[in-house]
């Protein structure tokens, strides 16, 4: 739904939420929380300002904290100015880059990650290991650099056949790391090489990659 | 409200009374007069039509006096069932023989000038007396003024004065000359805890007027309240936090000591006089309005009730209840709940009502025996 | 004022849209003509009308009569909050025929009037984006049923205090059996150290041997003294319970929680040393037992309460201590003096106490908030507030009135049971005015000190509450639940179990079916809250009444501006 905002025209998505501990649904705030932070992590992966993306827990008694909050981000984001503009992303370049970011976070590695966060923090894993803020935070950015580049692609190759280089000049990435992600998209059966034009290969979706990765 | 009028069990009896009682074996067979409206109730769909061409004109009651009302009127707004009533003291029709405008204005035929009272008969397992609260007169207490300095107002007068719906639309226009009353005094105890009216404590003021005096604040940001009080008796649940936030952060100002007498200042601006026990000495203040809050006492006619269902009630007419069974009263078959067995806020009305639905339900499914 | 709107809607349903006044609490603030007219525009909307008051019988007959006369096959209406009237608006549409999940609330007076009392124009602005979100959502809206589940007849009552005791005893007097769960050895709880009761002028021990032998006798209550619940599985009308005492779990319909409160021991404070120094509730032990003739008695009040960390004030320890004074005056002919704060004799009863205490000659002294008394060497030292100056007070015994704390027991219940405590540690309520005795958790109920402190007579009219709320769904057997719960699409569900892992009510289980193991939603435990659905890659798990699809709509709406 945050990108689905961003999609429609929002220039900023506020998210309130009850303070931890205070959850009408006792725990969907932290899910919420755990969410957001992935969520924040995917947009700046994609060049999108992370700061568009603000959540504030409050009580329900505290209208004039929502009020404050509000205003504040209200603010700031109006500094910042319309979404892409800062960011320096025209707009077809925003609309893949949301999309690729949506199906990301709708996918199935971060949703699990995601949906265990709170366990993982609150009670530890499996052996009692309680992650701190800081692992979290490096857990939440790999995946979320693994996932985006995997979307965009797959996104990119939807239009039209691209070469590595291509992709990676529009996605402002080393055609090394491309080069590796490719020849995994291949194995799994989402991208196939269209034709080679001149030496080089031009990548496109197979059967399988519109629709079947999660 | 609007629950209990279209709940399909529950069959609404407004603008009735009771007027007797006999008992059938465990049964109780009450005698119920429906006062006549002059408006059939199954026609009128409250338009008000006949509201806008009504020439007579009344206090209205719902809004403490502060404003008229026509003769033919809507209790109040939001209020079950919505129909008009006829106030037949105001009517012209009834007080100088012609008019019949709303007669003739009111398309649908739901008025009637012939209707009469209706008596109903009604069987009934078991009765459940929830007849609340009035509010004592201040008149009495002369040297507040009631009465007589047009500012000094009640409690429930400036509850439709900070309403919305109310005669001033929710502004503290005061009574005197309109002007926004900016200064507000809130004395506590005005008949309460005093032994020559009500010896009681009323239990529900000092919450009541810090309330009042926050409203007061959000409404107007330039607004000063004073609370003249006694002992402060806020017990319920987070009503301490309540007190304090008013204190640090509505400006809410709390000034321990009676309230001596109310003076007529300049300007309309009423001037209390105290004793401020923490300063121990004797002070004035002038302020631009006075609310008073003033005792709640059982309903009006709540003692008649009593000797009518024949239940123990103490001398001010609230009904006793024995302390083990609080929601029985000393006939079998007759509970009470809320204000007219003792003062109580809301929570504690809400809580002896599911005791009194529960002990009238026992009954009504009979004791199956423990 | 009635209009006619768009009447070419493209294969849309017909959508009516009242736009409440709410008396000057919405048109005060923001032009509603204009707000309705402009919903006349909307796609899809073919009536609008503006009411005074949309809840009022009158406007409630209005919609009701243009559901009927305009064939509308979804109604919005722009007016409060939906928790007071979205169930008055649902009749509504029910009452003409129109399924009430067809009814879509929008509030322009909390979100829009009331908080933009300040610029008409924006606020008139807002109440239309907020009402062209509405339309679009009510497009997709969704026709449900309510969802009904059985109510095994057997009430778990946890905590065999007064009101314990006493909300079991009217559950079986209605035929309902009972298990009632008792920490102790011995049923009574903090009353077993209580000398005498007021108002009802009689030993405690008295009251309470009648109630525990009133509860030993009744052939339908189960009593389990030492035990304590360990597990709560299961939802309203069919919880499963494990109780330490027990090899096999209690199956309960309902669970009424009245595990009371305990007094706070005022370690380290005023040399309490539980013998010339005491609480109230030591005392009450003294006063029942003969020898002790102190003969100066100083009582303290708010010794822990009305503070900074514990802020509240604890209601009865006035009132305790004005008739235990009494009874020492009475009993031990001590001098007695009371410093307190404010006296809190609320009510009748109360008040006419203190009376009675000032005429047994019963001394008072008011001591500021800000200077509490000092107590050495036998002598208390406080500023009277009224005196203005400093007393001495010498004493042969102190007693401390120290406020009911919540039960320790609280936190591990309120995690069992899903049902939150507030911020003191009492159990909290699911509306502090006008639900006291219940949790929004359906099937749990509260009363007594385990919910706030509270008076005898209080905690037999709160149980006597609770067993009436929960006797509503033990006598009909039934419970009617919402449908707004989450519904999984079985062939898109791989079984993975993450969204039975996360539901935080146990709503969730993985059936064995013919294409494997499939997560299926209980309908009557779930609450709706969409974390199941928020987790599902396979987007198998759609939230009815909030799905995707109608939340997009309004999102996209949102934006969509003319």
């Amino acid at each position: 739904m945050v990108i689905e905002s961003l999609l429609a025209g929002a220039d900023g998505v506020f998210v309130g939420a009850c303070k931890r501990g205070e959850c009408h649904y006792t725990s969907g705030n932290l899910h919420a929380e755990g969410k957001m932070e992935i969520t924040k992590r995917v947009l700046r992966m994609a060049g999108i300002d992370p700061a568009r993306l603000r959540m504030r827990m409050m009580s329900s008694a505290e209208g004039n904290k929502f009020v404050e909050f509000a205003g504040e981000f209200q603010k700031d984001i109006t500094e910042l100015g319309p979404l892409g503009k800062p960011e320096g992303i025209d707009k077809n370049d925003l609309e893949v880059k949301l999309q690729a970011a949506g199906k990301a976070l709708g996918g199935r590695k971060i949703r699990w990650v995601t949906g265990k966060i709170v366990e993982f923090t609150e009670k530890g894993n499996l052996y009692g290991e309680k992650f701190t803020a800081h692992e979290i935070g490096r857990l939440f950015d790999e995946i979320a650099m693994d996932e985006f580049r995997l979307r965009e692609i797959l996104e990119r190759l939807k239009g039209k056949p691209h070469s590595v280089k291509e992709l990676a000049t529009k996605m402002d990435t080393a055609p090394k790391i491309l080069v590796r992600q490719m020849a995994d998209l291949k194995k799994m059966g989402f991208a196939e090489i269209h034709s080679v034009v001149g030496n080089t290969p031009m990548w496109e979706l197979s059967g399988n990659g519109e629709t079947a990765y999660e | 409200m609007l629950d209990a009028g279209r709940h399909p069990r529950v069959e609404l009896l407004a603008y009735s009374e009771i007027e007797g009682l006999k008992r059938k074996g465990g049964k109780f067979s009450l005698k119920v007069r429906k006062r006549t409206r002059y408006v059939d109730e199954e026609i009128c769909n409250a338009c008000g039509d006949c509201v806008s061409k009504c020439p007579g004109k009344a206090p209205d009651a719902f809004d403490m006096d502060l404003r008229k009302r026509k003769a033919i009127y809507l209790y109040f707004s939001q209020g079950i069932p919505a129909v008009m009533t006829i106030d037949s003291d105001h009517c012209i029709y009834f007080t100088k023989g012609k008019c019949g405008v709303c007669k003739k204005i009111c398309d649908k035929g739901a008025i009637d000038y012939e209707m009469k009272d209706k008596i109903l008969a009604l069987d009934v397992d078991a009765v459940i007396v929830a007849t609340g609260l009035d509010i004592f007169d201040p008149t009495a207490l002369t040297h507040y003024g009631f009465g007589k300095i047009q500012n000094v107002i009640t409690g429930l007068q400036y509850e439709r004065l900070i309403n919305a719906t109310g005669p001033t639309g929710g502004h503290l226009h005061r009574p005197s000359d309109g002007k926004l009353a900016k200064k507000v005094a809130y004395v506590q105890c005005v008949g309460s805890r005093d032994l020559n009216n009500c010896a009681y404590c009323s239990s529900v003021c000092c919450m009541y007027s810090i309330k009042d005096a926050m409203l007061a604040r959000e409404h107007d940001p330039e607004s000063v309240s004073y609370v003249f009080h006694t002992d402060l008796r806020n017990v319920g649940k987070g009503f301490q936090k309540y007190e304090k936030r008013a204190a640090e952060e509505y400006g809410v100002q709390y000034i321990r000591g009676r309230v001596a007498e109310i003076e007529d200042g300049p300007n309309g601006n009423p001037i209390v006089w105290y004793e401020d026990t923490r300063k121990r000495k004797v002070e004035s203040l002038e302020t631009e309005m006075v609310v008073l809050a003033t005792a709640a006492m059982p309903s009006r006619g709540a003692l008649g009730l009593a000797k009518l269902l024949r239940i123990k009630a103490d001398k001010y007419g609230f009904i006793l209840c024995p302390p083990e069974q609080p929601a029985d009263t000393s006939v079998a078959g007759i509970f009470a709940c809320g204000f007219c067995k003792g003062p109580c806020d809301i929570p504690e009305a809400v809580s002896q009502a599911s005791a009194a639905a529960e002990r009238a339900a026992a009954r009504i499914y009979e004791e199956v025996g423990v | 004022m009635s209009k006619q709107g768009r009447k070419d809607t493209v294969n849309g349903p017909r959508i009516g849209v009242f736009v409440c006044n709410c008396g000057t609490n919405i048109a005060g603030f923001l032009d509603a003509k204009t707000v309705a007219d402009y919903a006349s525009g909307l796609p899809n909307v073919i009536f609008v009308r503006e009411n005074l008051y949309s809840c009022s019988e009158a406007g409630i007959n209005d919609i009701r009569q243009a559901i009927t006369d305009n064939k509308l096959e979804r109604v919005v209406v722009a007016a409060c909050t939906p928790r007071t009237h979205e169930p008055t608006f649902r009749a509504a549409c029910e009452d003409a025929g129109l399924n009430p999940y067809y009814f879509e609330f929008v509030n322009i007076r909390e979100h829009c009037s009331w908080v933009h009392k300040e610029d008409r124009e924006a606020a008139t602005e807002k109440a239309k984006d907020l009402i062209r979100m509405g339309v679009a959502r009510a497009a997709y809206l969704e026709p449900m049923e309510p969802i009904i589940g059985d109510v095994t007849k057997r009430a778990l009552v946890i905590g065999g205090g007064i009101s314990g005791m006493t909300a079991s005893l009217e559950l079986a007097r209605r035929g309902f059996e009972v298990v009632l769960v008792e920490k102790q050895k011995q049923l009574g709880g903090l009353l077993r150290a209580v000398n005498w009761i007021y108002p009802h002028e009689k030993p405690a021990a008295e009251y309470v041997k009648g109630l525990v032998g009133r509860v030993g006798k009744a052939r339908r209550i189960k009593v389990l003294k030492s035990s304590e619940v360990t597990e709560v599985k299961g939802y309203i009308g069919n919880y499963i319970v494990s109780v330490t005492s027990l090899k096999e779990p209690v199956t309960a319909g309902i669970i009424i929680l009245a595990t009371g409160a305990e007094v706070l021991v005022p370690e380290g404070q005023y040399g309490f040393d539980s013998k010339r120094a005491v609480t109230q509730l030591q005392l009450e032990g003294l006063l029942a037992k003969p020898g002790t003739r102190p003969k100066n008695v100083v009582m303290i009040g708010c010794v822990g309460s009305r503070m900074r960390d514990r802020l509240y004030c604890s209601r009865i320890c006035c009132m305790t201590a004005i008739k235990n004074a009494i009874l020492i005056r009475k009993k031990w002919k001590s001098d007695v003096t009371m410093l307190y704060r404010d006296l809190m004799c609320y009510g009748i009863k109360n008040e006419s106490l203190l009376m009675d205490a000032k005429e047994a000659g019963v001394r008072f002294v008011n001591y500021p908030d800000d200077a509490p008394p000092l107590a050495e060497k036998g002598e208390v030292k406080v500023t009277s507030a009224i005196l203005g100056r400093e007393m001495v007070l010498p004493y042969d015994l102190l007693v401390l009135e120290t406020p009911l704390v919540p039960a320790g027991t609280n936190e591990a219940l309120s995690r069992m049971l899903k049902v939150p405590l507030d911020e003191y540690g009492f159990f909290l309520e699911a509306h502090v005015k006008l639900r006291p005795l219940d949790f929004a958790t359906d099937g749990i109920f509260v009363c007594g000190t385990a919910r706030w402190p509270a008076g005898i007579q209080e905690c037999i009219e709160q149980a006597l509450g609770a067993a009436s709320r929960a006797s509503t769904f033990l006598e009909s057997g039934r419970v009617k639940v919402e449908p707004i719960v989450s519904f999984i699409t079985e062939e898109d569900c791989r079984g993975c179990g993450l969204c039975v892992a996360l539901c935080p009510y146990g709503a969730i289980e993985l059936i064995e079916t013919e294409a494997g193991e499939k997560a299926r939603t209980i309908d009557v435990a779930c609450k709706g809250c969409g974390t199941c659905g928020a987790t599902c890659y396979r987007g198998a798990i759609t939230m009815k009444h909030y799905s995707d699809e109608q939340l997009t709509a309004q999102i996209r709406a949102a934006f969509e501006k003319e």
